[in-house]
């Protein structure tokens, strides 16, 4: 089945397409739920609301590639994990930020790890550094654009992705961080 | 340097697939579903079945029966009456039916009486086209060329003297004698004036009453209101009868929903509706009787407030904002820097204010009664609402704020019901006032969000009203 004619049905309301799409694409899309939401938990209810959007908002997509459409649901997943966070920044979370230093990360070190444990590393970062992490380097917005979406300073999230750098580095190399 | 590490991050998490189950995510996507196709489901009962009374009441009580604004049709009805048809169908008969349970021997000494030509008014404006009968004798009678005909299960019947047409208010119409060789016709309003059961007078008779004779008694009545020959029956319905200028203060609650239960009951901890705000202009677009249609346009400015509980560990330093927000502005009430040696851990709340800005446009519905100078009444009404601007004003703990500001889009109808109240200053003006309640829903301004703030506000209306005409 062609991308138009899943298209083309999604928009009609059909159910099983709308399943065949969720179970094609949860694996993918869970990886982007987990970088912007605090837990699993979490994770699996944006994801559950990202994808109802999805259905319900479908005759918005514009595209007509593979690749357009997972492009589209991945910004919708971001976004439900960000909006979520963003109405809900009363939630407690505290950060300890002693020990953590604005110390730049061995890209090489970083290499030399798995991809499954890097991702590990990555999802257990607190929410304030991972969707930095997942905005700046994985999704590509500038700092400014950053300070925008989380209505927060450019500078902070400038500092912010440092120390996520730092974090990121002290959670895989734990021997090897340096105060 | 910095480039590889973005893209080994990048990378890394463009080619990762999660290990997570698809059937888990799955059946929270249909239980999700379910629950919003039962909401929208119950909503469209609510607004379908509050439409349908609306129409009912409309059509049974305010809407005009043509027939009787018309006098042309009285004429009309009275010489296209055929007497000798022979077929009578079975809307006539039931027509005939409903005459006859209203109607009662004539014959009796009482209207030979009154035949003489009294007819007591015991209280006439004359001129202003009003006349108010205060009588309370249960017949009511004819002289040779005018006959009057009430039902029997009437208070405010009209009757009309001089113009050969006179309606009754309980659905029943007769046409009088405009000269002695013409007779009185009867017949059902409401059963439909195509198909009318005419009686004419000097041929027909119902359970021994003669109509021939035009006279016809009534069960009981306490009062009559009839108009006069120059205004006769076109006065009962007015359009753009009055115009009115108000202002209103509600104050209530907002609770919030969404998919994410747990998310909405956190919300709704934190969330505290300040006030709301609204002017507006209302018409009265049709009047008929006691009852009115309105409608306008209505601005108003809906503000509330979330708190944010953020918790740090080990500052010295943090500083104490007190602020409120006064339309778009922020006014710092109160501010203190605190400095401590020690560092420690502590909640500090900040505060987030939403303020909505809407255009309505109301379609209400009253029914109401006056009594001397006083109005009194009942209202409902859907109004159509466009939201001009979501702002969103967020104060970090520095006291700084961040403004994030959208709208320019329909949002879904509100429903509210009002007792309305009124006093009349003079023939043209009158102050007005409602206690009213609204019931609002406005959706989150993220077009993928599931979030729905819900309003309830109950607010004190004060107005000021022009009135024209009756």
């Amino acid at each position: 089945m062609n991308l138009a004619t899943v298209i083309a049905k999604l928009k009609k309301g059909n159910h099983d397409t709308f399943k065949e799409l969720v179970y094609t694409h949860t694996p993918k899309l869970m990886t982007v739920a987990r970088i912007y939401t605090r837990n699993v938990e979490d994770a699996k209810d944006v994801l559950q609301d990202a994808f109802i959007s999805i259905y319900q908002h479908i005759d918005q997509f514009q595209g007509n590639e593979e690749k357009a459409l997972l492009a589209w649901m991945k910004r919708i997943v971001m976004n439900a994990g960000l909006a979520k966070y963003k109405k809900m920044s009363y939630t407690k979370e505290g950060y300890s930020l002693d020990n953590v230093l604005e110390k730049s990360v061995e890209p090489l070190a970083l290499a030399n790890f798995d991809a499954e444990e890097l991702m590990k590393a990555i999802y257990s970062l607190p929410l304030k550094y991972k969707r930095v992490i997942g905005l700046y380097a994985i999704e590509g917005y500038s700092h400014k654009e950053i300070a925008n979406m989380l209505n927060i300073q450019t500078s902070t999230s400038r500092s912010t992705y440092s120390r996520a750098k730092a974090l990121l580095q002290k959670s895989i190399m734990p021997n090897k961080m340096v105060v | 340097m910095k480039e590889d590490f973005k893209n080994i991050i990048k990378q890394t998490a463009d080619n990762h697939l999660d290990d997570i189950n698809p059937d888990i995510i799955w059946s929270g996507i249909e239980s999700k579903l379910g629950q919003k196709k039962k909401r929208r489901f119950a909503g469209y009962w609510i607004f379908g079945g509050l439409s349908l009374v609306t129409a009912i009441l409309f059509y049974a009580f305010v809407w005009p029966s043509e027939g009787a604004m018309d006098k042309s049709n009285f004429a009309n009805y009275a010489s296209e009456t055929n007497l000798d048809k022979e077929v009578i169908s079975d809307k006539e008969v039931r027509n005939e039916e409903t005459v006859n349970t209203i109607l009662v021997d004539i014959e009796s000494e009482e209207i030979d009486v009154i035949k003489d030509g009294e007819i007591i008014l015991e209280k006439q404006k004359g001129a202003d086209n009003k006349v108010v009968s205060e009588i309370k004798n249960q017949t009511v009678i004819s002289n040779n060329n005018a006959t009057s005909l009430v039902s029997s299960n009437l208070n405010k019947p009209i009757l009309d003297l001089g113009v050969p047409a006179v309606e009754v208010r309980s659905n029943l119409v007769a046409t009088q004698a405009v000269e002695e060789s013409r007779q009185a016709n009867i017949f059902n309003e409401i059963e439909g004036r195509e198909s009318l059961s005419v009686a004419k007078a000097e041929l027909l008779n119902f359970d021994g009453l003669d109509v021939k004779d035009r006279v016809i008694e009534i069960g009981s009545y306490e009062e009559f209101v009839f108009d006069s020959p120059n205004v006769g029956d076109e006065s009962k319905i007015s359009f753009l009868s009055g115009v009115e200028l108000y202002s209103a203060l509600s104050f209530g609650d907002k609770s919030v929903s969404d998919l994410d239960q747990t998310y909405a009951a956190a919300r709704n901890d934190s969330e505290q509706l300040l006030e709301q705000w609204s002017a507006g202009l209302r018409f009265d677009v049709m009047k008929v009787m006691d009852f009115q249609l309105q409608s306008g346009v209505r601005y108003s400015m809906i503000t509330d407030r979330m708190q944010m509980v953020n918790e740090y560990k080990d500052l010295t330093e943090y500083t104490y904002v007190k602020s409120r927000l006064i339309g778009d502005v922020i006014v710092v009430i109160d501010s203190l820097v605190v400095n401590d040696s020690i560092p420690q851990t502590f909640a500090y709340t900040t505060e987030q204010y939403n303020s909505q800005r809407l255009i309505s446009i109301p379609l209400e519905v009253s029914f109401g009664k006056s009594f001397n100078k006083f109005d009194l009444g009942l209202g409902f009404g859907i109004d159509v609402n466009y939201q001009l601007a979501d702002t969103h004003v967020i104060l970090d703990e520095s006291g700084k704020a961040s403004v994030n500001k959208v709208g320019g889009k329909w949002v879904s109808p509100s429903f509210s019901g009002a007792l309305i109240a009124g006093y009349h200053l003079n023939d043209n003006w009158s102050i007005t006032s409602r206690v009213n309640f609204r019931g609002l829903t406005l959706s989150d301004h993220e077009s993928i969000s599931t979030l729905k703030s819900n309003y309830e506000l109950y607010g004190l209306e004060l107005g000021l009203k022009r009135n024209f005409g009756n």
